[in-house]
């Protein structure tokens, strides 16, 4: 029997096969090059994937709650740690806020213990301070506007410095836990990976034989057109239809089993772990734009409600008596267990977040005004900042989208006098907030109802807590620009 | 660098001895397959991410590699990047560079072909 004859009987042996799906692609193209027929063959295989009506999870396969719809939904306060593998590199992105003339320029530093993150805010758009311009008249605050326009080079920076701890049970360094993904996703997938090099093999080798015996053609360049048998362009045709269609289907048990392995959820387990993340800031503006030399420091705490992290994983497979840090592949099957007994716990990305912040004004500040006068003043001063949040999605479906999410936020914040020239009667301010969010999606639309209840009005914005200590709003958020 | 290359590339006529190196770099669980032609035998690279895995080639015929990934979470994209060095240092034709979209997880199977002369 000659080789070419020993190929069509492999290359028909797997075409006629029970297993082969019931797609009948387009033979090769005497314009194309086997490379380019390769392409097309697999982009067909899935595009007739797609109109066969074969379910989302197989075609786009996603599997799980995508972690940027849930990050998108965290309150204010906890994307102050999103999880460090969002960093994109060591040099963060510069970004200009259009509204209030801002540039940011950040700089990630990944470092043995740790993740530092430097940023400098810099204010392109000088604006009076405006506990300044609240107390004065319109001719003052217009005068003002006037001088700070007329001012060169009026210095308004920030500069803030973020830390996070990493370790084996705190932070969420993605790449510290990259060799134990690795072995964990190999022991419970090789099998099925085995299968698609081990079961295509007869294929591959048919067509590497076809090619090899046309040492004039090359697989990336040369057109069908110039192969001068017909037959043979036929038979390379069959062949790479045959290979594609298989590896197809072998392709598509693995992608089941990948699935089945739960590790897909290995990242939420590390966005689950317990955080804690160190920022300081220090300011230098000019005299109409506010204190100068004034610095913030904040610790925060963060982890889930559910204690379903990697943490959690390492105990349980622990406690049934084989090590994940050491040998992650013998755990494989305890992980698939874990992810599968709190899915929902791991998905739900409740999380619980305490935080300290300490803003110190070093000197007193008392502007003065091109008028000549000086209406306001600040005392130099410590404000404690004390906050608990508490967060989670809601309505998560099969797909991993969830219909809104909530958010639950306690604050209290204790001041020192503040008026100047100094008023011994001025008593420390104790100041409590509490606000609860609900946020609905509607397709791509959020809606956001809060509601939100201070221990005096006047902490609350003017124009809603004349004569309540609470106020409500709703809202409605949508991204004009959405990425294509 | 644009990271456009479709799951599959095949590189053709490498010199002998010249160097495979991959790595997938980003927020996904990886392995890869290496079926050598010489030997019929199936070797597992657990180190391709975040890589790089090199890889000599040092025998005649058309390896296969198959690289199985799984992008596990985080929004960012993950990228396959492979290229072929010949024994002189050049970079043998494209340098390969497949993105995977980042967001809900996504399984990927990429498949590189290396004929060596």
């Amino acid at each position: 029997m000659s080789r070419q004859t020993a190929v069509a009987c492999v290359v028909f042996g797997v075409l006629l096969s029970p297993a082969r799906p019931a797609f009948a692609q387009t033979p090769c193209k005497l314009s194309e090059t086997v490379s380019e027929c390769t392409l097309r063959v697999r982009s067909e295989l899935r595009g007739a994937a797609v109109e066969a009506g074969t379910t989302a999870a197989d075609v786009a396969k996603k599997t799980e709650t995508g972690l940027t719809d849930l990050a998108n939904g965290l309150s204010s306060s906890m994307k102050d740690f999103l999880p460090l593998l969002q960093l994109a590199g060591v040099i963060g992105p510069s970004s200009f806020d259009e509204k209030t003339g801002v540039v940011s320029v950040s700089l990630n530093k990944p470092s043995g213990s740790g993740d530092v993150q430097l940023r400098a805010l810099i204010g392109t758009r000088p604006a009076a301070f405006n506990p300044l311009r609240s107390v004065i008249t319109t001719e003052q605050a217009d005068a003002l506007d006037k001088a700070i326009a007329a001012t060169k080079n009026q210095t308004d920076v920030k500069f803030e410095v973020a830390y996070n701890i990493v370790g084996d049970r705190v932070g969420r360094d993605y790449r510290r836990f990259q060799p134990m993904l690795n072995r964990l996703f190999a022991a419970s997938t090789s099998e099925s990976a085995d299968r698609v090099i081990v079961e295509s093999r007869p294929l591959r080798s048919a067509l590497n034989d076809l090619l090899a015996e046309s040492p004039t053609i090359d697989f990336n360049t040369t057109k069908l057109s110039g192969v001068a048998s017909g037959q043979r362009r036929e038979a390379i045709s069959d062949a790479v239809i045959a290979l594609q269609t298989q590896l197809y289907e072998l392709t598509r048990a693995w992608d089941q089993a990948a699935v089945h392995s739960g590790a897909s959820l290995f990242g939420q387990l590390i966005n689950n772990q317990p955080q804690l993340h160190f920022t300081a800031g220090y300011s230098r503006r000019d005299e109409w734009l506010g204190p100068d030399g004034t610095w913030h420091v904040k610790v925060t705490w963060e982890m889930p409600r559910s204690g379903k992290n990697l943490n959690a994983f390492v105990d349980y497979a622990m406690t049934l008596g084989c090590d994940p840090v050491v040998a992650p592949d013998a755990c494989a099957e305890r992980f698939r267990d874990f992810v599968t007994r709190y899915r929902r716990s791991i998905e739900s990305g409740t999380r619980v977040a305490v935080s300290l912040a300490v803003d110190g004004r070093p000197n007193d500040y008392q502007p003065t005004l091109p008028d000549g006068t000086t209406p306001f003043g600040l005392r130099k001063g410590t404000d404690l900042t004390f906050a608990a949040d508490l967060g989670g999605v809601i309505g998560v479906n099969d797909s991993g989208k969830a219909d809104g999410r909530w958010d639950v936020s306690a604050q209290y914040q204790r001041r020192g006098p503040v008026k100047f020239p100094v008023d011994d009667e001025e008593d420390p301010v104790n100041r409590f907030l509490l606000s609860a969010t609900l946020t609905k999606k509607v397709g791509d639309v959020s809606i956001p109802f809060g509601i939100v209840f201070a221990n005096h009005s006047e902490y609350l914005t003017k124009a809603a807590g004349a004569d309540y200590p609470i106020s409500v709003h709703v809202g409605l958020k949508f991204n004009m620009f959405p990425l294509k | 660098m644009a990271c456009t290359s479709p799951d599959f590339k095949r590189w053709t006529k490498i010199p002998r001895n010249s160097t495979y190196q991959l790595a997938v770099v980003g927020p996904a669980a990886a392995f890869a397959k290496f079926d050598n032609a010489a030997t019929s035998s199936i070797d597992t690279w657990m180190d391709v991410a975040p890589g790089p895995h090199m890889e000599p080639l040092g025998s005649k015929g058309v390896h296969s590699v198959f690289v199985f990934l799984e992008v596990v979470a985080g929004g960012a994209p993950v990228e396959v990047r492979a290229t072929v060095t010949t024994p002189q240092g050049k970079v043998h034709q494209a340098v390969f560079c497949h993105t995977v979209a980042g967001g809900p997880p996504t399984q990927d199977v990429v498949q590189h072909d290396l004929e060596v002369l």
